[in-house]
């Protein structure tokens, strides 16, 4: 068996575990299975804090998450969505309104962190003050570096970029302002040779 | 940066500003365009005082997209370590002098949806050349201008003509102050924080900041005052011999 080895990389993030802080406001932005995470946070909050915090939540693909149950926690402003893609005109919207001194908390699958993130570093907030934590999905958003489309969901390695139809090596090597890891043609000198895919972003 | 790698500059002007700031103005020696810089960038200028030898950075205020010749204002200190005074007394229209390239310790950052510039006194010069570089790029700012009394307030009527409600004077005379908490907790987020001034202040904001959970990333600040100068020493060399004593003011350069 001759599984593809590939370096860690300095840019692919790595996430924590939500923890409360005090601060102005908070705004929590969770994706299917976050919603764990959601609730494991306001248990290890003090009891005001729902009533400054508001919870962006995109329902996901996962299908078992009970909105109501996070309804039930009280928060001050409470907005649901689909999916993580639905969710960001949303949170855009909730950004704008937010002041400074608001401390965000994301969690949700790979691809949702990498969504959120982008759509705070758009609102202009660092990435270094936003508390992260994964749960759910492994599969990631991948760009191709040769024709710069983005493909969603990728769970192999390699997989085949969605847009040019070239098979690419996904890479640790993470871009924050694209929100997306770098995919590179792995059979290049010669297209005849097709590594095997492996599931490996679960 | 390095500090050694000077440019020969000729002193095309010197204004006074008000009774305690003058601005210099430098152009090539060789009649080029001097280096591009980025708002918030500095040079040193280098001074033959008698013997000694002073290197003192000041921060470029004219704009970055005008580089025919660089500005800077000086405010004249009378307990300062005697670059200020120098520049006062003996820099005149003419003279030659050396500088070194620009380098920007104090930038913008691009990433911000809003700035907010704060400035006490002389250190407003960063941020004027930093307001020609916000405006070109269209972006949304505010400056917050605390200074001793209309008169001492350096460009002030400069300032309101090109920022309009951009800009927000204070003034100690009228005992006016920044309220750094209501100002810092009406600030939507990714909004980019940029303190230059007397170190008092910076010291206020950076105090003032936290406690509203604004990001360390979000906030940058010049001090603008002199640091201590060094401990004297001597200095050894070990195969020739001779025993240096270094004072305050001279470096081992």
């Amino acid at each position: 068996m001759s599984s593809i080895q590939y370096a860690p990389f300095k840019s692919r993030p790595f996430y924590g575990t939500l923890s409360p802080v005090s601060a102005v406001a908070h705004l929590i932005v969770a994706e299917g299975e976050g919603a764990a995470a959601v609730q494991a946070l306001v248990a290890a909050a003090p009891a005001e804090f729902p009533g400054k915090a508001t919870l962006v939540y995109a329902e996901g693909s996962e299908g078992q998450v009970n909105t109501d149950a996070l309804r039930d926690l009280g928060f001050a402003r409470f907005h649901t969505s689909a999916t993580a893609h639905a969710a960001i005109p949303r949170l855009q919207g909730v950004l704008e309104r937010l002041r400074m001194g608001t401390q965000i908390y994301l969690t949700g699958s790979e691809t949702a962190l990498s969504l959120f993130v982008k759509a705070c570093a758009d609102a202009g907030q660092d990435y270094q003050g936003l508390q992260t934590e994964h749960r759910g999905s492994l599969a990631r958003r991948m760009q191709c570096v040769h024709c710069k489309g983005i493909t969603e969901g990728v769970t192999t390695q390699p997989a085949e970029c969605a847009h040019c139809g070239l098979l690419l090596l996904v890479r640790d090597h993470y871009s924050r302002r694209i929100g997306a890891f770098q995919g590179v043609n792995i059979n290049a000198e010669d297209p005849s040779e097709v590594p095997e895919k492996e599931e490996v972003f679960r | 940066m390095s500090v050694n790698a000077a440019i020969d500059v000729i002193v095309s002007d010197v204004v006074e500003v008000n009774s305690l700031i003058k601005r210099f103005h430098f152009k090539r020696a060789d009649g080029q365009d001097l280096p591009a810089f980025s708002g918030g960038a500095h040079i040193v200028i280098e001074m033959q005082d008698g013997d000694q030898r002073r290197r003192t950075p000041y921060s470029l205020m004219s704009s970055p997209f005008d580089t025919r010749d660089y500005q800077v204002s000086i405010r004249r200190d009378d307990n300062g370590r005697g670059g200020s005074l120098y520049m006062h007394r003996e820099v005149t229209p003419g003279m030659a002098m050396k500088i070194s390239y620009p380098a920007n310790l104090f930038p913008l950052d691009l990433r911000a949806n809003r700035h907010l510039l704060i400035a006490g006194g002389i250190g407003i010069t960063p941020f004027l050349a930093q307001c020609f570089q916000l405006d070109r790029m269209g972006a949304n700012y505010e400056l917050h201008y605390g200074v001793r009394s209309p008169e001492l307030g350096a460009y002030l009527e400069e300032l309101a003509t090109r920022l309009g409600h951009r800009l927000h004077p204070y003034f100690d005379d009228q005992q006016q102050s920044i309220d750094f908490n209501a100002l810092l907790s009406q600030q939507p987020v990714g909004t980019h924080l940029y303190v230059c001034g007397p170190t008092p202040m910076i010291a206020k904001v950076l105090a003032t900041a936290p406690s509203l959970g604004s990001l360390e990333a979000h906030i940058h600040f010049e001090h603008f005052s002199h640091s201590p100068t060094a401990y004297p020493f001597t200095l050894a060399l070990s195969t020739t011999g001779p025993i240096i004593a270094i004072g305050h003011y001279p470096s081992m350069s």
